[in-house]
């Protein structure tokens, strides 16, 4: 029962708001309607009308797929210094991490949903009722770990969000054993996800053993730079408080992770171009081009030098002090991420492909429409999760005015 | 090839009406046990009792059992297979392969002129379109110094294929006569197997598949993987229903050059397609030095090759005799 006032308590939240509210929700749905379209003809005319062929045969949804689960697992870097060391700045707004890890969750089923060729299938990968392939297959594993870390970050927020709404005192030692659990299970989501990849003799490019290290060091990245720039725009716009102290603190916590980045990423420049095999064609691709064709290098340069770029203003203390170059900073490294995850480390593992065959791949029309409506009905589900979020821990709602709204 | 063509239907007929046609077979000596159920219950053949016998007709005939045994019944006691039930036990058979074989293959790069008979038939076979290919015919050359040749290449059927464990649905497969198999109701068209191949065995179907007359009443079969089906792999199967009737593969039996080789390891016989002539594997092998393709992966290929030596006919294609490709 008081559960479902809970509930109606959320609901009431959502549906009342002003006029930014609902004319971001309002856009949100246009773009979500535009995708859409683009999505249906997919639909239809099958997977043709993306530009992956049996050369290329994953592309822009398992790039972004990818990418999200880094952004899923970066709410572990807000989580592990809020929880373990006390730090008061951060303990509230930790929430917003969880929040952002779910809907990045969703957003990753959305990818993978869109990318397979029957949705209708789907049903195969439940345990019991279909024939899931476990512990064999890997996308057996990740669907797990991601369910797992799905329910685990939906129990915490939940739980804290409704202890709050009644003005209780959350029981740490309930919260406690879950956050701590959540810090492996967001290692896990993006580890598994870089194995997907990793133990395929079939594609020398993502046959390193660094794989893995490497997706975590990004995923570090761009989850709490999404993260910096909300609270500045939440803080802003809304109630929700947050010290300039606590966003710098994100910052310090990101330098490291850029660091042990790049240096990977030296590691693995090194690697492959000192030896100089057969297998160096992909890096040639992805950095240079190959038979006149350039078409990701654009990508892959922007990449290294936004990157490169955000690691120095962070890395100097008058910059990473200064909110104004930290957001640039914060943006670059996000979109750096980004490059670097959705173009960069799908595609020339399939260019050429294992005939040696050269297919040049860039995403279709339809693919870009299909990826914003995801991203469109992602920033939709954070804005309302959101705002119930903030109504209930900054502004006071609980049932109280529940039961004020009721009776009046 | 209209030959060809009218065999593959008359045994799609028979499979589309999956019920007790298959006793004329059966009548003519060559019982085949997936077409037919006993009342009593799938896979125990019930004995008719003697009263029934005696108080209905006598006509009695001989089946063969799961189990390979020859048995005989009343005809009463026999009811049609319901069509659900037909596809399970294809399905099955499917599934678990030809016991006691291990199927090999032998391709004599020496013999190869691009003829393109085996991915004619092939396709036609498959219903694959044009473009799609469980078997392609290659124009290789491994060095600037050494002559160009034509290399057909089918799926290998690798003894330790990495197509099959990453498929997250169970839908990809290996049977126990050493087929990797696809089952296309299963698939989800997730394409990790297409990722894990190191030979781009496998084919996705992109689009609506090509439309082949009466391909709508068929049952699938996954021995033939027919009709394709939109959003899912496709793969070189060894023409496995092929073999479940005792006959060559599709590609072996149509190239007009002697490229192919068929066989079973376990017998180490491998019989050309074109000629027919039945040899030990181990001695054509050892004798050609014959190889298979990246066996460093660890993948255990199950299609050989003979290398492209002392060909018989000069490499020629689109009017050159040598390839131009800067990456050799």
């Amino acid at each position: 029962m008081s559960f479902l006032r809970f509930l109606l308590g959320c609901f009431k939240i959502i549906t009342t708001g002003g006029r930014i509210y609902y004319s971001s929700i309002f856009f949100l749905f246009v773009l979500i309607a535009w995708g859409a379209l683009g999505y249906f003809d997919q639909l239809q005319n099958g997977l043709i009308t993306t530009n992956m062929r049996d050369s290329v045969s994953w592309g822009f949804y398992i790039g972004n797929f990818t990418f999200l689960v880094g952004v899923a697992a970066a709410a572990v870097m807000l989580v592990i210094p809020a929880y373990i060391y006390n730090w008061k700045p951060l303990k509230e707004i930790v929430i917003f991490g969880e929040i952002l890890a779910i809907v990045a969750v969703i957003m990753c089923l959305g990818f993978i949903m869109v990318d397979i060729g029957k949705p209708l299938h789907f049903w195969h990968m439940l345990p019991f009722v279909g024939t899931i392939n476990f512990p064999a297959s890997i996308l057996a594993w990740d669907f797990f770990v991601l369910f797992f870390y799905f329910i685990l970050n939906i129990i915490i927020v939940t739980y804290l969000l409704y202890k709050h709404f009644y003005k209780k005192e959350y029981k740490k030692s309930y919260i406690l054993p879950l956050v701590l659990l959540s810090i492996p299970a967001a290692i896990a989501i993006h580890t598994v996800t870089a194995f997907l990849f990793n133990a395929l003799p079939a594609r020398p490019f993502w046959n390193s053993a660094l794989l893995a290290p490497r997706f975590l060091t990004t995923a570090f990245c761009s989850g709490p730079a999404i993260l910096i720039l909300l609270f500045q725009v939440l803080r802003k716009h809304t109630k929700f408080e947050i010290q300039d102290k606590a966003i710098f603190t994100i910052a310090e916590l990101m330098i490291y992770s850029m660091a042990i980045f790049l240096f990977f990423t030296i590691s693995e420049f090194f690697k492959e171009f000192y030896s100089d095999t057969e297998h160096i064609v992909y890096w040639k691709y992805l950095l240079f081009g190959i038979e006149g064709n350039r078409a990701i290098v654009v990508y892959s340069w922007a990449s290294i030098i936004m990157g490169f770029t955000a690691f120095l203003l962070f890395l100097i203390p008058k910059t990473r002090k200064n909110l104004k170059t930290l957001n640039i900073g914060a943006v670059l490294i996000y979109f750096s991420v980004y490059f670097e995850k959705g173009i960069a480390l799908i595609i020339p593992g399939f260019t050429p492909d294992t005939l040696g065959q050269y297919i040049f791949y860039v995403p279709s029309h339809t693919e870009i429409r299909t990826a914003i409506m995801i991203f469109s009905s992602g920033a939709l589900l954070f804005t309302i999760i959101s705002k119930v979020a903030i109504a209930i821990l900054f502004e006071g709602f609980s049932f109280e005015s529940l039961d004020k709204k009721v009776t009046q | 090839m209209s030959e060809k063509n009218k065999e593959s239907k008359s045994r799609r007929d028979f499979l589309k009406t999956g019920s007790l046609i298959g006793l004329g077979a059966v009548a003519a000596g060559a019982a085949t046990y997936a077409g037919f159920a006993y009342e009593g219950g799938k896979g125990h053949p019930k004995v008719p009792h003697i009263e029934d016998s005696l108080s209905e007709t006598e006509q009695k005939i001989k089946v063969l059992t799961e189990n390979g045994e020859l048995a005989e019944v009343d005809i009463n006691s026999l009811a049609p297979v319901e069509k659900d039930e037909y596809q399970t036990a294809i399905q099955q058979q499917g599934r678990e392969g030809l016991a006691g074989k291990h199927w090999t293959m032998v391709i004599d790069l020496s013999k190869c002129r691009n003829a393109r008979m085996c991915m004619a038939a092939c396709q036609n076979a498959h219903h694959l379109r044009e473009e799609q290919h469980h078997i392609n015919v290659l124009r290789m050359q491994d060095d600037r110094n050494s002559a160009p040749y034509f290399m057909p290449k089918p799926c290998f059927h690798c003894d330790n294929p990495p197509c099959t464990k990453v498929c997250p649905v169970d839908a990809t497969f290996k049977r126990q006569d050493g087929i990797v198999l696809i089952d296309n109701e299963r698939c989800i068209g997730c394409r990790f197997c297409i990722a894990a191949c190191p030979y781009s065995a496998r084919v996705f179907n992109w689009f609506e598949p090509k439309e082949v007359e009466g391909d709508d009443d068929l049952l699938y079969n996954v021995e033939l993987n027919v009709p394709q089906k939109k959003g899912t792999i496709s793969k070189c199967l060894f023409s496995a229903d092929r073999l479940r009737e005792g006959k060559l593969p599709y590609c072996v039996s149509a190239c007009p050059n002697g490229v192919y080789y068929f066989g079973d390891l376990n017998e180490d016989t491998v019989t050309n397609g074109t000629s027919g002539e039945t040899v030990r594997f181990s001695e054509l092998i050892r004798d050609n030095a014959g190889y298979t393709i990246m066996p460093e992966l660890g993948t255990k290929p199950r299609v050989y090759y003979l290398p492209a030596k002392n060909r018989l006919f000069p490499f020629q294609f689109e009017g050159k005799t040598t390839l131009e490709d800067e990456h050799i």
